[in-house]
């Protein structure tokens, strides 16, 4: 489903690479869970998938088809097929939440619906349903920027979810609500993902919420992959010496929590 | 400054004073030639002022508003479609570089001389001062906007592009939506200022309240002069207080 082969990106010439020869396969259905502190390089790759940012080396295919190198028509058609969260969600601000949740319906209209912004009853119905889903049915017709951080974030988690492409990419797509809000919007993503085989691509901050929601977990240090393995299997160990701390109780594979 | 030596400073004194030498001697500033007469017939000439002009003055001051209006609309019109052109980083940036080019051009050439070539042109008064203002405008306006428009947060921009929407969908949701209040903000500020130019236009015969002020000078209807002179400035006032609340509405 999403292929990246010796990927490596460098922002700038001669500073340290954000991505340093990722080679990463996720299979069509997968719950992947993208780890590692602060600058190890997950937004890059994030963005990598999406084409909106071109590596400096390396490919990237997306059901087969090379993202890397693609015309503006192919990519267009590609990242139609992905929802993304943002870190920092990225609304329109002067739209309301109903609005902003809309744009997730933009690749799939014609030019002049999206510019007099005119949507047919299915797509309001949809995102109508996805505001619902993250628990924003009230709040539909509010503008963005009248909303806290928790609910616009929300906002774009909803306008991920009505992008239907059965792929939805997510950087840091939870990093702004309490914890039951948090695992509300990751249930529902799971459930997605269980329904309909939506393939999910997170990052997370908490390790926590990817050893419970995520099937495969890939912690990322400097740019490079230090860990790739299902998630049942990992241990506080693992991530401990993954993220470059001291383990727990020696480190060793299978040690009991510290 | 306070931190220069005394040799610098004395250097500094020096082109001053040669400065104000040489522009006394270019431009014949002489003041024991001025003759006050002249100044006391041209006083004594505005009072009582004539304030049976003062309905044509209002006409002429509306007609100015609308001169200044007409243009700025045109400017904004032209300028709207411009601007995206001339923005780094929407479109191939040999287009942007003709565009900011051509921009320039119509705003190094002031709206007086706009306005006198529109008036060899045209030989109408009120359309060379719209036309004339418009010229000089869109210059401008394309600069600032195009300006606004990079400004403009990637964020939303990258979150349109994302749902595999094309250019003119990224424009029209990413872009100007954050930018609408701050395009009004420099179209007011360009209307303010075009009502005190399209006054000055009047001066060279492109219609309006300053068309009014040159013909009662002409015919040395001081009194006249003087009642022109406060439309002028009421209408001037009036503009900035516009501008001023505004600006407030919008931003």
């Amino acid at each position: 489903m999403i292929e990246l082969e010796g990927i490596t990106h460098r922002y700038r010439e001669g500073q340290p690479p954000a991505l340093d020869g990722v080679s990463l396969v996720i299979g069509a259905g997968e719950r992947v869970a993208l780890l590692g502190p602060s600058g190890a390089g997950k937004s890059t790759l994030l963005r990598c998938i999406t084409g909106l940012v071109r590596p400096t080396q390396g490919v990237v295919r997306f059901r087969g088809r090379p993202v890397t190198g693609a015309s503006p028509g192919e990519l267009r058609a590609i990242r139609k097929e992905i929802g993304v969260i943002f870190q920092e969600y990225h609304l329109i601000e002067p739209y309301t939440a109903l609005g902003n949740v809309l744009v997730g319906r933009f690749g799939h209209l014609p030019l002049w619906r999206v510019l007099l912004g005119l949507f047919p009853r299915a797509d309001r119905e949809l995102a109508r349903r996805a505001l619902a889903q993250v628990g924003l049915a009230d709040q539909a017709q509010v503008p963005v920027r009248r909303l806290s951080g928790g609910q616009r974030q929300r906002v774009a988690v909803a306008r991920a979810l009505v992008q239907g492409g059965g792929v939805i990419l997510g950087d840091e797509p939870v990093s702004n609500l309490d914890p039951a809000t948090a695992r509300m919007v990751l249930e529902l993503l799971c459930e997605g993902n269980r329904r309909e085989g939506t393939t999910l691509v997170l990052s997370l901050h908490a390790p926590e919420l990817a050893l419970e929601f995520c099937d495969r977990i890939v912690v990322l240090r400097a740019g490079r992959v230090v860990l790739d393995r299902p998630a049942r299997e990992v241990t506080p160990g693992d991530l401990a010496a993954a993220y470059g701390l001291r383990a727990p109780a020696s480190g060793a594979p299978g040690a009991p929590p510290g | 400054m306070y931190g220069t030596t005394p040799g610098r400073r004395l250097v500094l004194a020096g082109a001053l004073a040669a400065a104000i030498a040489w522009s006394v001697w270019v431009t014949g500033f002489e003041p024991s030639q001025w003759d006050l007469s002249a100044v006391r017939s041209f006083v004594a000439g505005m009072f009582p002022p004539d304030w049976t002009v003062l309905p044509t003055v209002i006409a002429e001051m509306g007609e100015t508003i609308g001169i200044a209006f007409l243009g700025t609309l045109l400017a904004f019109v032209l300028a709207f479609p411009l601007s995206l052109a001339a923005a780094r980083g929407l479109f191939p940036d040999w287009i942007g570089g003709l565009v900011r080019g051509a921009a320039a051009f119509c705003r190094a050439i002031p709206e007086i001389l706009w306005a006198l070539l529109f008036l060899v042109a045209t030989d109408l008064g009120n359309i060379s001062g719209i036309l004339a203002l418009a010229a000089h405008n869109v210059g401008i306006l394309t600069k600032l906007m195009a300006e606004v428009y990079e400004a403009a947060p990637a964020g939303p921009q990258e979150a349109v592009l994302s749902t595999g929407a094309g250019r003119a969908a990224v424009i029209w949701h990413g872009i100007l939506p954050w930018s609408l209040p701050h395009l009004f903000s420099h179209l007011f500020f360009r209307f303010e200022c075009n009502i005190r130019t399209a006054t000055v236009l009047g001066l060279v015969g492109a219609g309006g309240i300053g068309h009014l002020l040159m013909l009662h000078r002409s015919l040395l209807q001081y009194d006249r002069m003087l009642v022109d002179t406060l439309g002028i400035l009421v209408l001037v006032l009036l503009s900035d207080a516009l501008g001023a609340l505004v600006r407030r509405q919008v931003t």
